[in-house]
């Protein structure tokens, strides 16, 4: 198993994909928080003073509960008054145009997309050139048993993928906050470090699920082009009819789930007749949502591939 | 003791447009160890996919196969440290090197640097190792495959049309490596319709047409089956070699600058006592050797596949 591992690692690892994506990554950041940092300017001190004085003035009025009728519950995921007022009003909410540290968060969970349809071309792509270049009969030759080479593939799929979803969130991360330190203002950002982290910890966990769909719709096409021919139809054209078609299915679509999981924000069920809130589901289910999806494709595409001839 | 038994062998594929097809159908086929073996058939006869099924690429529809002392597909993964093959082209990574395909195989068996190194230079591609394999020719390909088969250092080498697509050098080349390998005392198992190569190096060979065998055994064996009947005669005068032959009451015909004459080998000694009591010598007086391709077309006559 060992062995079999260090040989997908290294054919991963040859994969000029890889470090097209890595280079591509790269430049892209540095050239883009270069573009950023250039066009931003340090605010005054006059600016700041006057963020901070509405600031407090508004989290003065969220306290004494002017933001809430008396008799209306807090919204899911909210224990108390306080704990609401404090997430919801923020002092970067009221500097604009300014590169805050503790607007960094939002910016990784804004780019986080493109993180993940890196993700899942990189799952599509490791499995699916080597439908194309006709070396599964190959490597089948030597590890005929299947679900072991399907299980290896699988965890290969899911560091690369991680990989790549950190390298990228942390390069991002590491700019900016150089930006910060030319530019920008580190208010309100005491957590920052912490809160990266957790924000960057849940990308990568969803890259990671992203690239196993696409890794399983690759096994079940046997082509890149297939597998994320599969997923887009599913993501974009079936998810989104459904969506239409009947808005209570939210509950089980893969882009609310994945949008849960990652803003950290539960998402509300709602009645579509009385338009009340029926439920709440919270990250966590969410991503339970998204692991029992990633689950049941592994488990067709496994049995797809350990079933169907090689030719 | 064989190392490839195959009984019963079927399988059938179903056509998208419905109907199914035949690609083997009640094959038998047993491979004795060492040596190299032919498995000759026109294409189409169900040798890939006969190489597909001892592999466990492909599901066998009904019968048996076991390789190397293991049931195919349920112990494969035992015997397949000790199998080489190439199936077809060899399919690596066009946009890897020579030398990384290798690697990237070499650590799936736990293999070293040097044997990569050991494989390379037993196939003459040290010097292209580091080329992308989609910058080699077709030869060089087949024996980057060979050498990925050999880093096994296997006892039993599956090749699967090795000579496909040479050219005369490249032919040489990979039938010099073939009979090397077989002399190393590994059980080498070609597939060809290049019938006049796999006679060149083969010691047994079997004879598959419509997804079944014909005829298998020795190489000499199969040709003694296609009927080597007659004897060839050269003479100084073959004019006056052909008169006193028809005189004995021998039939021949001209066959160049040489006679065929039809008696059996064993028979030879009517010829030349027929031939010296008129004064006539010979030059040359051999059996009239048949080819496999000969043998083939005679054999496979009758499943509307010969000539």
């Amino acid at each position: 198993m060992i062995r079999l591992l260090a040989s997908e690692l290294l054919r991963a690892r040859s994969r000029r994909l890889l470090w097209v994506a890595v280079v591509a990554i790269a430049l892209g950041i540095v050239v883009g928080m270069s573009i950023a940092v250039a066009n931003t300017d340090r605010p005054t001190q006059e600016q700041l003073d006057r963020a901070q004085r509405l600031y407090e003035r508004d989290l003065r009025q969220c306290l004494d509960g002017q933001w809430f009728p008396p008799d209306e519950p807090l919204p899911e995921g909210y224990t108390s008054l306080e704990e609401f007022c404090n997430d919801q009003v923020t002092p970067q909410s009221y500097l604009s145009g300014v590169m805050e540290l503790s607007q960094l968060p939002e910016l990784l969970r804004g780019t986080s997309t493109v993180v993940l349809l890196l993700a899942a071309l990189l799952g599509a792509s490791l499995v699916g050139a080597e439908w194309s270049a006709g070396s599964m009969a190959t490597v089948l030759a030597w590890e005929p048993r299947r679900i072991r080479l399907f299980a290896v593939r699988a965890a290969v799929v899911v560091v690369v993928a991680v990989a790549m979803a950190v390298f990228a969130s942390v390069l991002l991360g590491l700019t900016y906050r150089l930006g910060v330190s030319l530019k920008g203002v580190t208010t309100g950002a005491d957590d920052w470090l912490g809160q990266t982290g957790g924000v960057i910890g849940r990308i990568a966990v969803l890259a990671a699920i992203w690239s196993l769909f696409a890794y399983a719709t690759t096994m079940i096409a046997r082509s890149t082009a297939g597998g994320l021919g599969i997923l887009f139809v599913e993501l974009v054209v079936i998810e989104g009819f459904l969506r239409g078609l009947r808005p209570s299915i939210e509950r089980w679509v893969l882009v609310q789930n994945a949008t849960s999981w990652v803003s950290d924000q539960p998402f509300a069920i709602i009645n579509q007749q009385t338009r009340q809130v029926i439920s709440y589901v919270s990250p966590t289910a969410a991503l339970v949502t998204l692991l029992v999806y990633a689950g049941i494709g592994l488990v067709l595409a496994a049995a797809w591939f350990r079933t169907r001839d090689v030719t | 003791m064989a190392v490839i038994e195959v009984h019963g062998l079927r399988k059938t594929y179903r056509r998208l447009r419905g109907g199914v097809v035949m690609a083997v159908d009640g094959l038998d086929l047993e491979v004795p160890e060492g040596g190299v073996f032919g498995f000759l058939g026109p294409n189409g006869a169900g040798k890939t996919t006969t190489i597909r099924c001892l592999l466990g690429l492909v599901r066998a529809s009904d019968g048996s196969l076991r390789m190397l002392d293991a049931d195919v597909p349920r112990g494969l993964s035992r015997a397949i440290g000790d199998v080489g093959s190439i199936v077809e082209q060899p399919a690596l990574f066009p946009r890897f090197s020579g030398r990384r395909n290798l690697e990237i195989l070499a650590r799936l068996q736990g293999a070293k640097s040097a044997d990569v190194d050991r494989v390379l230079a037993r196939v003459a591609l040290t010097d292209r190792q580091k080329d992308v394999v989609k910058t080699y020719s077709l030869g060089m390909k087949q024996r980057l495959g060979i050498a990925a088969a050999l880093l096994k250092d296997p006892s039993l080498l599956i090749l699967d049309e090795p000579a496909n697509g040479l050219d005369p050098a490249g032919i040489v080349e990979v039938r010099e490596l073939i009979r090397s390998l077989g002399a190393e005392g590994r059980t080498v198992f070609i597939s060809s319709h290049i019938l006049s190569e796999v006679q060149q190096v083969a010691d047994r060979v079997a004879i598959i047409a419509r997804g079944r065998t014909i005829k298998a055994g020795a190489v000499d064996e199969v040709l003694a089956a296609g009927g080597a009947t007659g004897v060839v005669v050269r003479a100084a005068d073959l004019g006056a070699a052909e008169r006193a032959l028809r005189e004995a009451g021998l039939g021949s015909e001209r066959a160049g600058d040489a006679l065929r004459v039809a008696v059996p080998p064993e028979d030879a000694a009517s010829i030349t006592r027929a031939l010296a009591e008129r004064g006539i010598y010979l030059s040359e007086l051999r059996p009239d050797a048949v080819d496999l391709e000969t043998v083939f077309l005679e054999l496979t006559k009758d499943e509307g596949l010969g000539s």
